[in-house]
């Protein structure tokens, strides 16, 4: 900066150290004169001085209020003066951009596809690890329960995640929390109302559940306790997406009547925005699960015995109580459970359970379990892989402009030598990266709004019920942007060294561009070894992604048409599906047709087991790869000659050895027609297994299963056996202590 | 009170205007000349004059430069500027039709 004196003498800009030197030197002069004028009149001096500083006025008074109206003049002055730089900064970077249209479209979509691609996966990771679920008040008082099992079995003490229907009358007694449960996944289940069917998506809860969420209806009223006997007339809530989506947000929704698994229900309110449980995952309705239970289970689950553990568990910490007094609370009264169960036919309680209290977010309750489910980590993978083309992208930014700086040698050496501070220099630069990083942040937005929920459902095989893009990841993309176009352009200017002007100005561009120019070589090698690590990731992926093509999962798809009866008429009676098999077969073209409860072999939920005497229960459990079964008609290996024999073995967890520990494992029903229906365990048993049927074709499609399963075993000399639900079977005996599943298959006992 | 003062300020800053309509004038020589040309009847304390002058000068109607004095002295010069000028032209004419119409009202009496 100049002295101030200089800047005085050429009138330049003057900053408010000034004010009060100039307002004193001038009130000083006026005295002065005043009093030289009055002596000059014929006054002595000393009387002449009292005078014009009496005609004056209060000195100190003036000079306050002078400092005052220039201070403020001042910091106008300033501010229009700063504003107006920044202004024609961008002014001037826009002009010199748009001179170069190919190297600003370069740039702009070089950044908007690495921020792009960065706040998408922001959107994803913040949604899974960084936030509670949306509509959640103070979700810090909110925590997961887990219990954690007494017995250490082979692999050491287990974290789990749900919890027994049973349990939750124990947890809810609870003084120092509130507790609720929620089913553990939103269940696909027929869902009718005036204006027909729709296959929606149900979440059971406790009638606390709300409640304890502290969720606010943007409709209505939530769930009460009082909804939850099995007594009270049954009442939903439905999402608020639902609620927009079907009944066009008209609030005369409130008292209609919906039916869900054909029984009635009246909706008593609407869901927040966004609100879908403990998971992103999108839910439709609400059903409390002291009315829905028996509908969606069966009236298994009231039965302590019954070991479906599907039930998520969380609870409020009420105030003055701890995190300790709740773990420990609960902990007894998951103990009085386990005593109950140990006075149980089965007898077979865990007395060391404990439960443990954890994090509500989605994604960091997973990390607390210890099993990150594939799309998590896949997720997190990818976030890296655009983390790292975000700086790839910012290296070839950087270099960019880098080569445009030494291009622009001449222009730099000129304004230098005409006397242009490097400060401004470098705001000039600085403008014109923020600018591009202003303009990239916009497409940015666009591209993470557009692409964002289609790279997310890649990661997230399901829906979620609010969309990605929202304020926080807006924010995400504008703080990144500003951040980058920093970056971006402070490198070059910083690291790039102040050129050397005569030279420049001599030599002109070409030579000197190229000397010296350490910063370019950093940003090549950066940008260079970043790349060699996606390229040696794309390569392994390539090749997985061969391999994984070439498994054969035993099943042809081709000339194979799957039709769902999953839509019903509440008031219809249930389809015969004998009568429907039969009309389908008589279509032209048709070669056999059957029923099957799930249309691919690989797939099943909530199973019970088929064994042969004598041999030990299979632990099902599908997060650990199976068995995996399904419900079928009696001619469906007739109909399902695609479902070829040993082709299951990739899939299939006791024949893929994906776990060297794993059980030996029935593949399914192709593997068990010509391959004999065992795998040699290594102590010599030899195990089946077959999914019980549930819902509302229970009875007729035991019959069927039965007859199937008699063939089968006949056919692979394995011998007797018992089809067992749970209700259907008579006594048995357990044979091996309870286990709980984490992701919440349960186990029922079936011979 | 707060609307004599109004008053009174309004009509210091067209006085100070007009004590800068013949050239630029340093503080003194404004406030010197609104003593002389209203031969004192005016009693306003130069600190007045002066706070007017940097209001004016905030209102960019003036303009304000460090010069030197005719006594070879340092002094902080203030000129009209264009639109200083026209402000002085509307309030003189504003003035005086103000000045008509209140006396024609006492001139009634």
């Amino acid at each position: 900066m100049l002295p101030r004196g200089i800047r005085r003498l050429f009138r330049l800009y003057r900053g408010h150290g000034d004010v009060e030197d100039d307002v004193a030197a001038e009130i000083a002069f006026h005295v002065e004169t005043k009093t030289k004028a009055l002596v000059a009149a014929g006054m002595i001096p000393a009387a002449a001085r009292d005078e014009a500083l009496r005609q004056f006025g209060d000195v100190k008074r003036a000079r306050r209020e002078l400092a005052a109206i220039d201070h403020r003049d001042t910091g106008r002055r300033l501010r229009a003066d700063w504003l107006e730089a920044v202004w024609s900064d961008l002014r001037f970077a826009a002009r010199s951009l748009a001179r170069a249209p190919g190297f600003t479209a370069v740039v702009v979509l070089t950044l908007a596809l690495g921020l792009g691609a960065t706040a998408a996966m922001f959107g994803v990771l913040d949604r899974l690890l960084l936030r509670a679920p949306i509509g959640i008040s103070d979700p810090g008082e909110v925590v997961r329960l887990y219990a954690k099992e007494g017995e250490p079995d082979t692999r050491g003490q287990r974290l789990l995640g749900q919890f027994l229907f049973t349990e939750f009358d124990f947890f809810d007694q609870a003084r120092s929390a509130a507790v609720a449960f929620g089913f553990h996944r939103a269940m696909p289940v027929p869902f009718d109302d005036a204006a027909g069917a729709l296959d929606a998506r149900a979440e059971l809860v406790s009638a606390t559940y709300f409640q304890v969420l502290g969720v606010r209806p943007a409709l209505g009223r939530v769930l009460l306790p009082a909804d939850d006997s099995a007594g009270s007339s049954p009442a939903a809530v439905i999402s608020y997406a639902l609620w927009q989506g079907r009944y066009g947000g008209l609030t005369s929704i409130v008292g209609r009547v919906i039916h869900v698994k054909r029984r009635a229900y009246t909706v008593v309110g609407v869901a927040p925005r966004g609100f879908s449980g403990l998971t992103p995952q999108s839910v439709d309705c609400w059903l409390p699960a002291g009315v829905a239970v028996e509908d969606v289970f069966g009236p298994g689950l009231r039965n302590p015995h019954t070991r479906y553990y599907v039930f998520d568990a969380v609870a409020r910490v009420r105030p003055r109580f701890t995190r300790e007094q709740v773990a420990g609370e609960l902990t007894l009264a998951l103990r009085r459970h386990q005593a109950l169960l140990a006075t149980g036919p089965f007898s077979a309680a865990d007395p060391g359970a404990t439960v443990v209290l954890g994090s509500i977010v989605p994604g960091r309750s997973q990390v607390e379990l210890g099993r990150h489910d594939d799309s998590l980590s896949l997720s997190l993978l990818v976030a890296a892989v655009a983390l790292i083309v975000c700086l790839i992208a910012m290296a070839n930014v950087a270099n960019l402009l880098l080569l445009r700086a030494l291009a622009r040698r001449r222009e730099t050496g000129i304004r230098i030598a005409l006397g242009v501070s490097r400060w401004r220099l470098l705001r000039s630069v600085l403008a014109e990266s923020l600018l591009l990083a202003a303009v990239a942040g916009a497409a940015a937005a666009w591209i993470a709004s557009a692409g964002g929920e289609v790279l997310r459902k890649l990661l997230v095989q399901e829906d979620w019920a609010a969309p990605l893009f929202g304020t926080r990841v807006f924010i995400f993309v504008a703080l990144t942007a500003v951040v980058v176009g920093t970056l971006t352009g402070l490198v070059p200017a910083l690291l790039g060294g102040r050129p050397d002007v005569l030279a420049s100005l001599r030599a002109g561009v070409r030579l000197s561009a190229w000397r010296r120019s350490r910063v370019r070589g950093t940003l090549m090698i950066g940008q260079v070894a970043l790349t060699m690590a996606l390229l040696a990731g794309l390569g392994l992926f390539a090749r997985s992604l061969a391999r994984a093509t070439q498994v054969d999962f035993g099943v042809d798809a081709g000339h194979l048409l799957v039709a769902s009866t999953a839509r019903e008429d509440p008031k219809a009676p249930p389809i015969d599906i004998d009568a429907l098999l039969a009309r389908v077969r008589h279509i032209p073209g048709v070669r056999a047709a059957t029923a099957e409860e799930e249309a691919l072999p690989m797939f099943s939920f909530g199973v019970s087991y088929l064994r042969a005497e004598g041999v030990a229960s299979l632990p099902n459990n599908t997060s650990e790869g199976g068995p995996f079964y399904s419900l079928i008609g009696q001619d469906y290996l007739d109909a399902r000659p695609d479902v070829r024999p040993g082709g299951v073995h990739g899939a299939c967890n006791g024949c893929a050895g994906k776990r060297g520990d794993g059980p030996p494992a029935l593949a399914c029903w192709g593997r068990a027609r010509e391959v004999p229906l065992h795998h040699d365990h290594p102590d010599g048993q030899r195990q089946a297994a077959l999914q019980q049927h549930r819902g509302d074709h229970r009875e007729r499609a035991a019959e069927r299963v039965g007859a199937s399963v008699d063939a089968v075993l006949r056919a692979t000399g394995i011998g007797p056996a018992l089809v067992g639900p749970r209700h259907h079977g008579a006594q048995r005996k357990r044979s091996r202590p309870p286990r709980r599943a984490a992701d919440g298959s349960a186990e029922d006992d079936g011979a | 009170m707060p609307k004599d003062l109004d008053l009174i300020r309004g009509t210091l800053d067209m006085l100070v205007l007009k004590a800068l309509a013949w050239g630029p004038r340093h503080g003194y020589a404004v406030t010197a000349w609104i003593r002389d040309t209203t031969a004192e009847e005016l009693r306003v304390e130069d600190a007045a004059l002066y706070a007017s002058l940097h209001r004016l000068a905030a209102q960019r109607w003036v303009e304000a430069e460090w010069g030197v004095s005719e006594n070879g002295r340092k002094a902080k010069y203030y000129s009209l500027t264009a639109a200083g000028r026209g402000q002085l032209r509307a309030q003189t004419a504003t003035w005086a039709r103000y000045a008509r119409a209140v006396e024609r009202v006492l001139g009634t009496a």
